[in-house]
């Protein structure tokens, strides 16, 4: 027998079935030698397609998350020098915890898909640093982040260095896989950044200080307070120059600018800043219907000195944020000491929004985990306006406005402002952003110089801009107070430190929309990429709704209790002008016992409500275990029997056949 | 058709019959749902989770495979052999080959069934919520490739005995190291005495790695090797070996 006979189709053999074989002892042998062989193959076949091949691939995820979408390839073919990616993986770290090694896949996967589709401009090198030695030095002189594990020596790496040709250095310092969702965009940055060779710069403008500033001490001396912690993250990302509040044009090397409550520039300024946004300029604007920080006084002046606003910029491009309105948000409030100190009550003006009040879908937004807002205004395109208004921060639905005058006072009653809490239909935009193009707001062109202005500063344009020359690069924010560090960080001092401990990530969006608009604005095409949060929405809204009614029942609860207490206060009062013992008439004692009854009757209501809730939600998961679990094994089983009578019956009818015909 | 083809359609289709003929088959499919869900809704905690995917559903999968495939393949040639049909089986104007694959091809189908049937949770997740179908899909692929990948395993370790309870055991055991191979278990014990390299290599031939990377939502070429590799030859094992114990 040849090794021809094992590998030809063996019906041959099976027709001769009776027949022995000549040499069992040899066919066995021969058998062996095929199943080895096969094995080798499998092993070779594999070990080959996992060295070998990187990019071929279907990806069936909704939203291409495993394929470089058309802005990465957009910013790769814009890569003119050389860039190197240096990609720190320890090794170790993955086979501790297998889905860090299954993300590193990814990422190797990635950036070689990158460097395959950059017709060779960007360089891949890939290290496994092992403690103690020059690559893990290098890695950490590159600003990787180290991290100890449990259960894996020394310490690991998974990080990503980018440098160029002018020795500019960007890093994804590590991998976390929960910003997977991101991973692409990350990359594209970086890239962008180092095709770039520069990082931006952020020029402040406006009536409001963030970097270090000085008042007036208790003593009378001048007191220097240092920055808002805002601006030492902004710092991190961009370069900070502060602007001349009588500024006629914007300067060139200003990457973005920040306009922070402008409520006394002057109209040469709010000119260059309308030409400067007109001409491509990328500007987030920060202004307030009420400035905490400005004060009660300020907002009751004869001028309402406490708000401000663009007001011919929004007219132009249609956006409207009121000077006379705050959101309100129950759902969003922050708990604040009620009047008497005894407890906590919500304060409607003052919102945490997290959640679904941020975009998930928007790389800004979308690792922030809160931002805290004071006394917000909101926004809103009218209709025909040629921009459109992405949100970034939502109230909550259900949300309302109060007047800003309920707001402003010098003690505000949180209880009134919650009796007085009408929940409306609307959720309202507290931050968002604005594309599309715009037109001049200054028609009659630049406005003429005043007197006693700074000749320093003195600008006139040659060339006037009616309109945008493309889609103009804004995001507009209605609150100022989120800048200032007393709504989102309290400090404790550490052993004569002075430790920050944010509340809230006021911080991160400030940073991130920096960094997202001074990148290409093909990163911002980036945006929606795969946002992994897919709720359960029914259930969300079973929730919501619940919520509600409870606090409707609330309401009423808290107004039977007042009337009752109301009512036992009286009684008492009339027990103290007669001096003797209280007796109280047959009607009274029904009344009171009737009070009594209703206070009971709307708490048993009250835990009515969570207990539908719970009720609610857990019918509809009894529901959808029965159809998951036992509905079709049921129906399966049925199909089963109803088969098996059939066939029963079709047998003995053949049988009875089969009878008469004998 | 071409001959083969109708040959192998022929063998398929007298298997799938049989299996329907008995109350196997269908005690068979409904162990296997009642367990795909309730190990959903109970130990992956689905609803309690509120998100829209299917993920604690196919987490199991391996798992539930790793019992319930080799219940299906033991009896494939085992049966045969052990009740002497093997030799009436063979008289049938088909190759060897032929009738492994046919076989093979019922049970595939067969097991194809009982995951098709699981379709009320894909409906449910939809009403829930607005969950990425794409993955999902790619996720019922990948599980269909892994539930192939075992049986033909299953089927080639059948082949090699006359008892089913060997066969089963065997499977499964088999089975499971390819499914850890990968996982730490595996890869500490054999890391204190093999290079990094094999190591790596031993990690590449995890059933677990290659289905989950594709139960994320993208189908790679390497993925589709691995289980296509794995099907291809151990039906080519499976054929030599009936080929040499067919006369025993």
């Amino acid at each position: 027998m040849t090794m021809a006979t094992v590998d030809a189709p063996a019906g041959k053999h099976a027709r001769k079935r009776k027949k022995r074989e000549p040499r069992p002892g040899s066919q066995g042998r021969l058998t062996a030698i095929a199943l080895f062989l096969l094995a080798g193959l499998f092993i070779s076949i594999n070990v080959l397609a996992a060295f070998s091949m990187t990019s071929f691939r279907v990806d069936l995820t909704q939203d291409q998350l495993y394929s470089l979408s058309p802005a990465t390839q957009r910013v790769l073919s814009e890569v003119e020098e050389p860039i190197t990616l240096r990609f720190y993986y320890s090794k170790r770290l993955g086979s501790q915890y297998p889905n860090y090694g299954v993300y590193a896949d990814r990422v190797r996967d990635m950036l070689q898909e990158y460097a395959d589709r950059s017709a060779g401009k960007i360089v891949l090198e890939i290290y496994d640093p092992e403690p103690f030695t020059p690559v893990e030095d290098r890695a950490v002189s590159f600003g990787l982040q180290s991290v100890s594990l449990e259960g894996v020596d020394g310490s690991v790496f998974f990080g990503l260095v980018g440098t160029n040709t002018t020795d500019d250095v960007e890093q994804v310092p590590f991998f976390q896989p929960d910003r997977e969702a991101f991973l692409e965009y990350d990359i594209t940055k970086m890239i962008y950044a180092l095709s770039k060779g520069t990082t931006g710069k952020v020029g402040i403008l406006g009536n409001k200080k963030i970097t270090m500033d000085v008042r007036m001490g208790q003593n009378g001396r001048p007191e220097h307070l240092p920055p808002a912690l805002v601006t030492t993250r902004i710092e991190e990302v961009l370069e900070v120059e502060e602007l001349d509040e009588e500024v006629e044009v914007i300067p060139d090397d200003i990457s973005i600018l920040m306009i922070i409550h402008p409520k006394r520039l002057s109209e040469r300024t709010r000119f260059a800043i309308d030409q400067y946004i007109l001409g491509g300029g990328k500007a987030v604007i920060f202004v307030d219907p009420y400035s905490e920080a400005d004060g009660w006084q300020a907002a009751n002046g004869p001028v309402n000195g406490a708000a401000s606003a663009l007001d011919e910029m929004f007219a132009a491009w249609g956006l409207e944020m009121p000077t006379d309105k705050v959101v309100a948000d129950r759902f969003a409030g922050r708990r604040v000491g009620n009047a008497t100190g005894t407890g906590y009550v919500t304060y409607v003006p003052w919102l945490l929004l997290r959640g679904p009040n941020l975009d998930k879908d928007s790389p800004i937004t979308a690792q922030v985990d809160s931002v805290a807002v004071a006394s917000a205004g909101y926004l809103k395109l009218k209709d025909g306006s040629p921009l459109t208004l992405e949100p970034l921060l939502t109230s909550s639905p259900g949300s309302t406005l109060f007047d800003v005058k309920q707001v402003a006072t010098q003690r505000p009653n949180p209880q009134a402002l919650l009796n007085d809490y009408q929940a409306g239909p609307e959720r309202f935009v507290i931050a968002g952003t604005l594309t599309g193009e715009a037109p001049t707001a200054f028609p009659n062109g630049q406005p003429e110089a005043i007197e006693g202005g700074n000749p320093e500063l003195r600008h006139d344009f040659d060339v006037v801009r009616d309109k945008s020359d493309g889609p103009i690069d804004v995001v507009v924010v209605a609150d100022t107070d989120l800048l200032d560090d007393r709504y989102w960080v309290t400090y404790q001092n550490f052993q004569g430190q002075r430790v920050a401990i944010p509340g809230a990530g006021n911080g991160d969006f400030v940073a991130n929309v920096l960094d997202a608009m001074t990148g290409s604005s093909a990163l911002l095409d980036l945006r929606g990429q795969g946002s992994t949060y897919r709720p359960f929405e029914v259930m969300e809204t079973l929730k919501r709704e619940a919520d509600r009614t409870y606090q409707a029942k609330e309401q009423e609860l808290r107004q039977t209790l007042d009337e009752t207490q109301k009512k036992l206060r009286s009684l008492r009062e009339r027990n103290g002008a007669t001096g003797g013992p209280v007796v109280l008439s047959e009607e009274e004692q029904a009344t009171m016992r009737q009070l009594q009854g209703d206070v009971l009757r709307i708490r048993s209501e009250l835990r009515g409500v969570q207990a539908s809730l719970r009720s609610d939600v857990e019918r509809l998961e009894r529901e959808l275990q029965f159809v998951n679990i036992a509905l079709m094994p049921i129906l399966v089983a049925l199909f089963a029997l109803v088969l098996s009578v059939i066939r029963a019956r079709r047998r003995r009818r053949r049988i009875e056949t089969a009878d008469a015909g004998a | 058709m071409s001959r083969t083809g109708r040959n192998v359609w022929l063998v398929t289709a007298r298997e799938l019959k049989a299996y329907f003929a008995t109350p196997l088959a269908y005690i068979f499919i409904v162990i296997f749902l009642i367990l795909a869900g309730a190990m959903t809704f109970f130990v992956g905690g689905w609803m309690g989770r509120g998100q829209a995917d299917l993920q604690p559903f196919f987490t199991f999968h391996p798992w539930l495979y790793l019992f319930l495939v080799p219940a299906l393949s033991m009896r494939l040639w085992a049966e045969e052999r052990r009740t002497g049909t093997i030799e009436l089986f063979l008289t049938l104007p088909v190759t060897m080959i032929e009738a492994v694959v046919g076989k093979y091809l019922a049970a595939w189908i067969f097991t194809g069934i009982a995951l098709a049937l699981t379709f009320p949770l894909w409906i449910t997740v939809n009403e829930l919520g607005n969950p990425d179908n794409g993955v999902i899909a790619a996720s019922y692929i990948g599980s269909l490739l892994m539930a192939g990948a075992f049986l033909a395993v299953g089927s080639m370790i059948s082949a090699t005995t006359k008892n089913q309870v060997i066969a089963f055991v065997v499977t499964t055991a088999v089975l499971f190291v390819f499914t850890l191979a990968g996982s730490n278990v595996v890869l500490d014990a054999i890391r204190s005495f093999l290079p990094d390299t094999v190591v790596d290599i031993v990690a590449g031939f995890g059933f677990l790695t290659h289905f989950q990377s594709i139960a994320r939502g993208v189908i790679d070429l390497r993925d589709a090797i691995f289980f296509a590799s794995v099907i291809v030859l151990a039906l080519a094992a499976n054929a030599l070996i009936v080929d040499l114990k067919k006369a025993e």
